[in-house]
C-alpha cells in the first residue's frame, strides 16, 4: 500500500458554506505524490455543543449509549457531507461510518481511550484513494457508541496514523503552533518543530494535551497546519525550534548555532549540550580524530618567504595563538553566547587564560592608573588580594558595596567609576546581585560591568545576555570539573574590548597552555551530565541543612539555578572545624565544582588572606562552612554531613587522612573509586591495605 | 630488571606529605634504587608504575565496591593486549613441546578477538572453538579435556547476544577451565561477573571506562592471587602494560563512569523503542526491549531494567551506508562507549575480517548498524536518526506510481 496521510479536519475548517469545498481542495492536495488519505472529520463548529445542550434538556445522564449516540451525530453529519462533496468532485472516496470503522475503545464512555481499529479501514484504502471517517467516535466492547472526549478527533487522527504507519496532519485555523495566540499578539512566533513535552506543557493549547500524550506514547509525530499551509509545525521528539527566516538547514554550522532555550533544565538547551560534546575540528586537520589533537608545540613553521609578508599563516607562536586553544575558545564562546537574549553567538569572543586570577587581572587591566572600581563586598579572597594590590600600587580606588542592593550601588557609582565588578552568586555566601540593574547603573555613568560567574558557570547563567560587558570565570571549577586543571576565561561581545584583551594577553603571555586547553575541552563534554546530578544533589542537601537542628544559618540563592555550592554556619567555630574534619566523603580542599565533593572553612582557607576585621565587616563568619557538591550519591553525602554535624569531635592521631568511602549512584557502583583510598600520598594509596 | 616478587609494591614515602587530590602522572621509565634491590617497590615502568597501580586499584573497586571479593587488576595498553596476555598466561602446553591448549569462545564476539585466535595464536598451537555461548548445551559439547579457558562476551558484539554466566561458570569449572567474561559493554557498574562465578573479568577500558575517545587501554581482573601474579609476570615479560599517561586519562574518565553509563543506558532504551516503531527499520536489538530474543535471560541477569541495558544497541536497515552517510550529529567511527554517539557498520568495520557466510550466520548482516549512544539529548539524536531514515525513504518513494485520482 502506498504511503498514507491521516488528515484531520477540525470543526472550524468545515464550518461555513464554502468550507467543505476548501476541505476538498486540501484533501486533493494531499493526494499528490501518490499518497492515500484518511480524512478524519470533526463536527461542524458548535454542533457538538448544541447536541450536548439538547441532551441535557432531556436527561442528566452522560454515560449512556443514547447520550453518546446523540453526540456522535455531529461527526456523522460532517463525514457524510465531506464524502458527498468529494464524490461530486470526482475523487475516489468511500465513507466508513463509526460502526464500520470499528475504533475499539474502553474506559469511560464519554472520555474513552482508543485501543484498536477494525479491518475495514485497510480494506477500504486498498480500493479507494480517500477514506472519510468520523473522528471523536468509537465503539465499546458492548457494541455501543463511545466518545473520545475533548479533542477526541485529534486522538482519532493520531491513533489511526500510528495504526497505518502514516503521516498525521491536524488542520486547524492557525498555520501551526505559535508562542502565543497570533490573533492577539502580533509578535507571536511560529514553531517550526515543537517537542512533545513542551506541547503538553502549553497553556491554552492548539492541540489538547491528551492527544499529544497519546502521540508521545505511541511515538507518532504529527503536524499542525492551516488549509493551504506554507509552514505549519511538526510536533514530535525533536527539539523545539522557532521558525526563522532561514529554514534551510543544509549546512552543518546551523546545528551548532545559538540555541533557544527549550525549557530543558539548562537555559542553554539541548543543542548546546550536543555542541559541547562535538567540538569543531581544527581547520585543515585531516585525520578526523574524535578528540582534538593537543598541539603541544611552541612554534609553527611559516609558509611565507623569510622577510616577506606572512599573510595566511594562522599560527606562529603558541603564546599568541594555538589550534587546541582556538577550539576551546570556540566552545566557550558558544557556551557564553547561548543565552536567552537571542544575540548571535558569533558575536561573543572568549579568551582562555592560565587561571581565573589571570582572567580577572586582564579585566582589571582595563582600569587606568588612579581609576575607580566599585566592587561587591562578598568576593573571593584572591580577588580581594588582587584589588588591594591595585589600590596600593596603582592608586586605584576600590569601593566595596553591597551589590545585592541597587540603591547602594547607584549611590556608589559615579562618573568617576571605570568598572563595576561583582560576583554573582558571591563567594562564599551565595548572594545574588541583580545584574541587569547593575549594568544599567554602570552604563549610565560610562562605566563597564564585569561579572564573575564562576559559581554558576556559563552553562547556567549568561552575564553578557543580562547586560554585562565582561563575563569572567575560573574554569578550574565547574567547567573543568575534574580537579585536574587551572584555567580562567573572559568573554566579551564588544569587538574593541576583545581586541584589547587579546593584545594584552599576547603582550603579557597569560594564555592557557595547549594541554590544559585540551583537558578543559574534555571536561566540557560532561558538563551537562555532571551539573544535572550535582544540582539535584545540592537542592536536596540544602533542604537537609535548612532542616538540621545544628545548623544555624544556610546560605544558598533562593532564585535561579542556585549552583553546586552551599554555605552554612553552626554557631560555633569548634563545631565547624570538627565538621570539616569529620566528613569522609567530602574532601577538605579549597576550590569547588569538581566531581568530588569538598568542604572548607573559608575564613581559614580561601579567604584567609582577607584580614579578620575586614571579614567581620563583610559579614563572613569564622564558623562559616562552605560545601561543594560533587557527583556522589546524594544520600551518602547527607549521611556523611549529618554524621559530622551530630558526632562529637574525635581525637585523631595524625593529620588530615580521610579514607575515601564514597559510592555514586543507586546501582552500587563506585564512580569515584578513581580517587585513591587515602589522599595521603604515596604511602598506602595503591598498596594492599 | 629487578624481579622483585611483590605484586603490590609500595612507593617509598616522602618526608613531607604531598596530598594531590588527583593522582600524579608518573611519566617516568625508571626509579632510583638506594642500592641494588633496595627500593620502594617500583623498579621499571614495564613492570609497575604508580599511576598504573592507582588505576588498577580503582578498577578493582568498580568490580568489587565493598572489597569483600578481594579483586586485583592488571592494566594493559589495549583491550587486545589484555586478552592476548590472558591467553598466553592461561593456555599453552605444560611442557615446552606440548600442544597449545584449547579455548572455547563466544562466536558473537569482537572481530579482533577472532583475528587474535585465528591469525596469531594458532601459530603457537592454541586451538579455539567459537560457539554460541547463548546455548549452554553447545558450550558443554564444545569443551574438551584440554580446554583451559572459556571466554565469553555478554552482551556480545555487535548483536548483543547474551550468555548465561551462571551456567558458563558451572560448565567451565566442571572441566577444570577458567571462565573469563569480557565485561566491556556493561562494566562493573551494571554487571558483576564475579558474582556469577567468573574467574577473570576482561575490560577494554578504551570504551565506557575512559569514555572520552582519548586513550586506549585494557584490564584483567581476578580474585585468585596466584593467577594475578602469573598475569603480572607475563605482562612484564611481554611488555603489554598500560602507559602512565593512558592510565591517568583512564582514571579521570573513570570518575564519571557511573554518571555517563547510566545516562547512555536510559537514552539507549528510548532510542531503541523509537527505532522499533519506524517502518524503515527491520529489527532492533537491545536487552531492554520487550522484543529482545533472550528476554527471560535479560531479566534474570538484570539488563532489562531501565538504565541497566547498557549504551549499545543494534538495528537493521536496507541500506546501511546510505543511512550512515546522512547522519550529521552521530559520528560514523570505530569505538564505542564515548561521550559522543558513535555508529559503526560491523560488516565492513569491526567484523570486516570475518567471511560473509560467517557474518550471516551470526546475524551480522550488511544492513546491521551498531549504535553506541552518548550523552547527547535524546531529541537531538532522534532528529539525526530521522535524517538517516529520510534518506532511506527517498529510495522507497521512487517506487512506480499506483492508481492516483480516478473519475
Amino acid at each position: 500500500m502506498s504511503a498514507v496521510t491521516v488528515l484531520k479536519l477540525g470543526g472550524s475548517v468545515l464550518t461555513g458554506g464554502d468550507a467543505v469545498f476548501r476541505a476538498v481542495g486540501e484533501v486533493h492536495r494531499q493526494l499528490l505524490g501518490d499518497r492515500r488519505v484518511v480524512a478524519v472529520v470533526s463536527a461542524e463548529w458548535g454542533d457538538t455543543d448544541g447536541l450536548e445542550r439538547q441532551a441535557r434538556r432531556l436527561s442528566a445522564a452522560a454515560e449512556t449509549p443514547a447520550y453518546t449516540a446523540l453526540l456522535a451525530t455531529g461527526e456523522a453529519r460532517s463525514a457524510a457531507c465531506l464524502t458527498l462533496a468529494l464524490e461530486a468532485c470526482g475523487v475516489s472516496v468511500v465513507l466508513l461510518e463509526a460502526h464500520r470503522l470499528a475504533l475499539r475503545t474502553d474506559g469511560p464512555r464519554s472520555e474513552a481511550e482508543p485501543r484498536a481499529v477494525g479491518p475495514a479501514l485497510r480494506g477500504a484504502l486498498e480500493e479507494r484513494s480517500v477514506v472519510v471517517v468520523p473522528g471523536f467516535v468509537g465503539v465499546h466492547e458492548d457494541g455501543f457508541t463511545a466518545l473520545l472526549g475533548r479533542g477526541g478527533t485529534d486522538l482519532t487522527a493520531v491513533f489511526l496514523a500510528h495504526h497505518l504507519r502514516g503521516r498525521c496532519v491536524l488542520l486547524k485555523d492557525v498555520d501551526g503552533w505559535f508562542t502565543a495566540d497570533p490573533a492577539r499578539e502580533p509578535g507571536a512566533r511560529r514553531y517550526e518543530t515543537l517537542h512533545w513535552d513542551e506541547a503538553i506543557r502549553r497553556q491554552a493549547p492548539i492541540v489538547q494535551s491528551r492527544a499529544v500524550r497519546l502521540a508521545r506514547r505511541l511515538g507518532q509525530p504529527f503536524e499542525v497546519a492551516a488549509v493551504g499551509s506554507g509552514g505549519g509545525t511538526r510536533v514530535g521528539p525533536w527539539p523545539s525550534r522557532i521558525a526563522g527566516p532561514r529554514s534551510d538547514r543544509s549546512d552543518r554550522s546551523d546545528l551548532f548555532g545559538p540555541s533557544r532555550p527549550s525549557g530543558a533544565s539548562s537555559p542553554s538547551g539541548p543543542s548546546m549540550d550536543t555542541r559541547l560534546l562535538h567540538p569543531p575540528s581544527v581547520p585543515g586537520e585531516p585525520s578526523g580524530a574524535s578528540s582534538t589533537p593537543i598541539y603541544q608545540t611552541a612554534t609553527f613553521a611559516l609558509s611565507g618567504e623569510p622577510g616577506g609578508p606572512n599573510t595566511g599563516d594562522r599560527w606562529d607562536y603558541t603564546r599568541s595563538g594555538n589550534p587546541t586553544r582556538d577550539v576551546l575558545e570556540a566552545q566557550l564562546a558558544a557556551l557564553e553566547g547561548g543565552g536567552a537574549s537571542g544575540k548571535a553567538g558569533e558575536a561573543v569572543r572568549a579568551l582562555a587564560y592560565a587561571s581565573g586570577m589571570a582572567a580577572l587581572t586582564a579585566v582589571l587591566r582595563q582600569v587606568p592608573t588612579g581609576g575607580e572600581v566599585v566592587v561587591g563586598d562578598d568576593l573571593y579572597g584572591g580577588t580581594q588580594r588582587l584589588l588591594r594590590r591595585l589600590s596600593d600600587h596603582l592608586g586605584v580606588c576600590v569601593a566595596p558595596v553591597d551589590t545585592t542592593d541597587p540603591d547602594a550601588v547607584a549611590a556608589a557609582v559615579s562618573n568617576a567609576t571605570d568598572l563595576v565588578l561583582v560576583e554573582s552568586p558571591s563567594n562564599p555566601r551565595l548572594r545574588v546581585s541583580p545584574i541587569p540593574v547593575l549594568a544599567e547603573i554602570a552604563h549610565r555613568h560610562g562605566a563597564r560591568l564585569a561579572v564573575d560567574n564562576s559559581l554558576l558557570s556559563s552553562y547556567l547563567m549568561h552575564p553578557l545576555a543580562l547586560g554585562a560587558d565582561f563575563a569572567v570565570q575560573s574554569a578550574t571549577k565547574l567547567l573543568g570539573g575534574h580537579g585536574d586543571l587551572t584555567a580562567g576565561l573572559v568573554a566579551v561581545e564588544d569587538p574593541a574590548l576583545a581586541e584589547r584583551l587579546a593584545f594584552d594577553r599576547n603582550a603579557e603571555g597569560t594564555a592557557l597552555a595547549p594541554f590544559e586547553s585540551w583537558l578543559l575541552l574534555r571536561g566540557l563534554q560532561t558538563l551537562a551530565v555532571r551539573l544535572d546530578r550535582q544540582l539535584e544533589s545540592t537542592r536536596r542537601l540544602v533542604a537537609f541543612l535548612r532542616a538540621h537542628p545544628r545548623v544555624q544559618r544556610v546560605w544558598y540563592p533562593r532564585h535561579g539555578p542556585g549552583g553546586v555550592v552551599v554555605s552554612f554556619e553552626t554557631g560555633s567555630l569548634e563545631r565547624s572545624r570538627a565538621v570539616v574534619r569529620e566528613t569522609r566523603v567530602f574532601a577538605t580542599t579549597v576550590s569547588f565544582g569538581a566531581v568530588r565533593s569538598s568542604i572548607s572553612l573559608p575564613a581559614e582557607m580561601s579567604h584567609a588572606c582577607v584580614s579578620e576585621e575586614r571579614r567581620a565587616r563583610q559579614g563572613l563568619a569564622a564558623d562559616l562552612v562552605r560545601v561543594s557538591v560533587g557527583i556522589e550519591d546524594a544520600d551518602e553525602l547527607m549521611e556523611d554531613l549529618g554524621r559530622a554535624l551530630a558526632g562529637p569531635p574525635q581525637d585523631r592521631a595524625e593529620g588530615h587522612s580521610k579514607p575515601w568511602l564514597g559510592r555514586a549512584g543507586k546501582g552500587g557502583g563506585a564512580a569515584n573509586s578513581a580517587v585513591p583510598r587515602a589522599p595521603a600520598f604515596p604511602t598506602t594509596t595503591w598498596a594492599s591495605t | 630488571m629487578s624481579d622483585s616478587p611483590s605484586p603490590r609494591p609500595t612507593p617509598r614515602p616522602t618526608p613531607r606529605s604531598i596530598q594531590p587530590v588527583v593522582v600524579p602522572i608518573y611519566q617516568s621509565t625508571t626509579y632510583a634504587q638506594r642500592a641494588p634491590g633496595e627500593h620502594g617497590g617500583y623498579t621499571y615502568s614495564r613492570a609497575h608504575n604508580p599511576t598504573v597501580s592507582a588505576l588498577e586499584d580503582a578498577l578493582a573497586r568498580v568490580e568489587d565496591p565493598s572489597g569483600s571479593l578481594d579483586v586485583r587488576a592488571t592494566a594493559y595498553g589495549t583491550g587486545m593486549a589484555a586478552i592476548a596476555t590472558l591467553v598466553l598466561t592461561v593456555l599453552g602446553g605444560e611442557s615446552r613441546a606440548g600442544a597449545g591448549g584449547h579455548a572455547v569462545c563466544s562466536e558473537v564476539v569482537y572481530g579482533g578477538t577472532v583475528r587474535l585466535f585465528e591469525e596469531v595464536l594458532v601459530r603457537l598451537g592454541v586451538t579455539v572453538s567459537f560457539v554460541d555461548t547463548g546455548d549452554p548445551a553447545a558450550v558443554a559439547a564444545a569443551m574438551r579435556p584440554d580446554t583451559r579457558l572459556l571466554l565469553v562476551e555478554s552482551p556480545g558484539n555487535p548483536t548483543l547476544r547474551l550468555t548465561d554466566l551462571d551456567a558458563m561458570a558451572g560448565i567451565a569449572h566442571r572441566q577444570g577451565a577458567l571462565l573469563a567474561v569480557d565485561n566491556t559493554f556493561l562494566t562493573g557498574e551494571l554487571q558483576r561477573p564475579f558474582e556469577h562465578g567468573a574467574d577473570v573479568v576482561v575490560v577494554s577500558t578504551t570504551k565506557f571506562v575512559e569514555g572520552h575517545n582519548a586513550a586506549l587501554g585494557g584490564a584483567l581482573l581476578v580474585r585468585d592471587p596466584e593467577l594475578h601474579e602469573r598475569l603480572d609476570r607475563v605482562r612484564k615479560t611481554l611488555g603489554t602494560i598500560q602507559s602512565p599517561w593512558g592510565a591517568w586519562l583512564t582514571l579521570q574518565g573513570l570518575k564519571t563512569l557511573e554518571l555517563r553509563l547510566g545516562r547512555c543506558s536510559r537514552t539507549a532504551l528510548r532510542v531503541a523503542r523509537w527505532l522499533e516503531g519506524r517502518p524503515e527499520v527491520q529489527r532492533v536489538l537491545y536487552p531492554g526491549l520487550r522484543s529482545f530474543p533472550q528476554r527471560a535471560l535479560a531479566r534474570r541477569q538484570g539488563c532489562r531494567q531501565e538504565g541497566r541495558g547498557g549504551g549499545v544497541l543494534a538495528f537493521e536497515v536496507d541500506d546501511a551506508p546510505r543511512f550512515l552517510r546522512a547522519l550529521r550529529v552521530v559520528r560514523v567511527a570505530e569505538n564505542l562507549g564515548a561521550v559522543e554517539t558513535l555508529a559503526t557498520h560491523p560488516a565492513s568495520m569491526t567484523h570486516g575480517d570475518l567471511s560473509p557466510e560467517r557474518r550471516e550466520r551470526l546475524g551480522v548482516s550488511d544492513g546491521l548498524i551498531r549504535l553506541s549512544v552518548g550523552l547527547e539529548p535524546e531529541p537531538v539524536l532522534i532528529e539525526d536518526l530521522e535524517r538517516g531514515l529520510a534518506a532511506l525513504r527517498k529510495i522507497l518513494e521512487k517506487a512506480p506510481r499506483g492508481e492516483g485520482v480516478s473519475a
